[in-house]
């Protein structure tokens, strides 16, 4: 223990202020997954039992895995995600930012198009950025009208 | 008894709740106790403080308790045996004790003491903070 409270208060201060270490960033991404689970369990009222039989765990592995377990196993918590009703997937800051340019351009896209009845096809959009998921389905081909293009942003 | 209130993490800097140390007499057992803590648990105690100060109560985590059921202060604890206390005051949240068991949960009487100590934080902290408003 430091010897003067005014430096060990400078010091952790100092710790707070710093840039996250890769330990820390680790034990974010753990601390934000426990608490999707827990937000998950509550409002879908899923209880600790429940979520041993839909795991097939047994309850006092499912106490471990939620009071003690800091170094949860990816497989786990994917295994604990698919039981709460919810995905996981990983993705990156690098990632999420090239989304949200995509989002930009398409917005401007549109903005730029939307005229009563025209039809705006996006689809080249979409096979550029290599988008997945349901988007891809859904919204090949839109079709907007003038007033509905305050609700698409 | 000389009573201080350490910022550690401060809403100027983006959280949602500021959060302090309790210092008596010039020590702190919040701070001495995080200092102490090896670096991967020492990691793991600042980011949930973070995460605790960014989010606010609607932080969810098996190792927070907001309030403890019988007592007006909450727990954070991060191992099996280590305990620090804490009360929320409006936008702000003070840690004002420390304790650690070796094994199973503290008694009773712990807790009863340490809501007389909270109780007793929270009025300093009044007049800490009416004091820090007083020289603005």
């Amino acid at each position: 223990m430091k010897e003067n409270s005014k430096d060990l208060y400078q010091e952790i201060k100092k710790i707070f202020n710093s840039e996250p270490t890769s330990n820390q960033k680790a034990w974010g991404l753990i601390h934000d997954f426990y608490h999707i689970i827990l937000t998950e369990m509550e409002e879908k009222n899923i209880s600790r039992s429940e979520l041993a039989v839909k795991t097939g765990k047994s309850k006092a592995m499912i106490s471990k895995l939620l009071n003690n377990s800091p170094n949860i196993s990816l497989k786990k918590m994917v295994e604990l995600a698919d039981s709460v009703g919810i995905e996981l997937k990983i993705t990156t800051t690098q990632i999420e930012k090239s989304k949200e340019q995509f989002f930009l351009k398409y917005k401007q896209e549109l903005m730029a198009h939307t005229t009563r009845g025209v039809k705006v096809v996006i689809s080249s959009y979409i096979e550029d950025f290599n988008f997945s998921c349901n988007e891809k389905k859904n919204c090949n081909t839109i079709e907007l009208k003038e007033e509905d293009s305050a609700y698409v942003w | 008894m000389c009573v201080e209130y350490k910022e550690i993490l401060s809403q100027n800097d983006g959280y949602r709740l500021n959060v302090y140390a309790v210092e008596r007499n010039s020590r702190s057992r919040v701070l001495e106790s995080i200092d102490s803590l090896t670096q991967d648990k020492k990691d793991e105690v600042i980011n949930l403080l973070q995460k605790m100060a960014e989010n606010g109560t609607e932080y969810k985590s098996p190792k927070v308790k907001w309030r403890l059921a019988k007592y007006s202060y909450g727990e954070l604890k991060p191992h099996g045996h280590r305990f620090f206390f804490f009360v929320k005051y409006n936008d702000n949240l003070i840690f004002f004790d420390y304790e650690e068991k070796k094994k199973g949960s503290l008694k009773s009487d712990i807790y009863k003491r340490l809501q007389t100590e909270m109780k007793y934080y929270e009025r300093e902290f009044e007049r800490f903070i009416s004091g820090n408003k007083e020289n603005l």
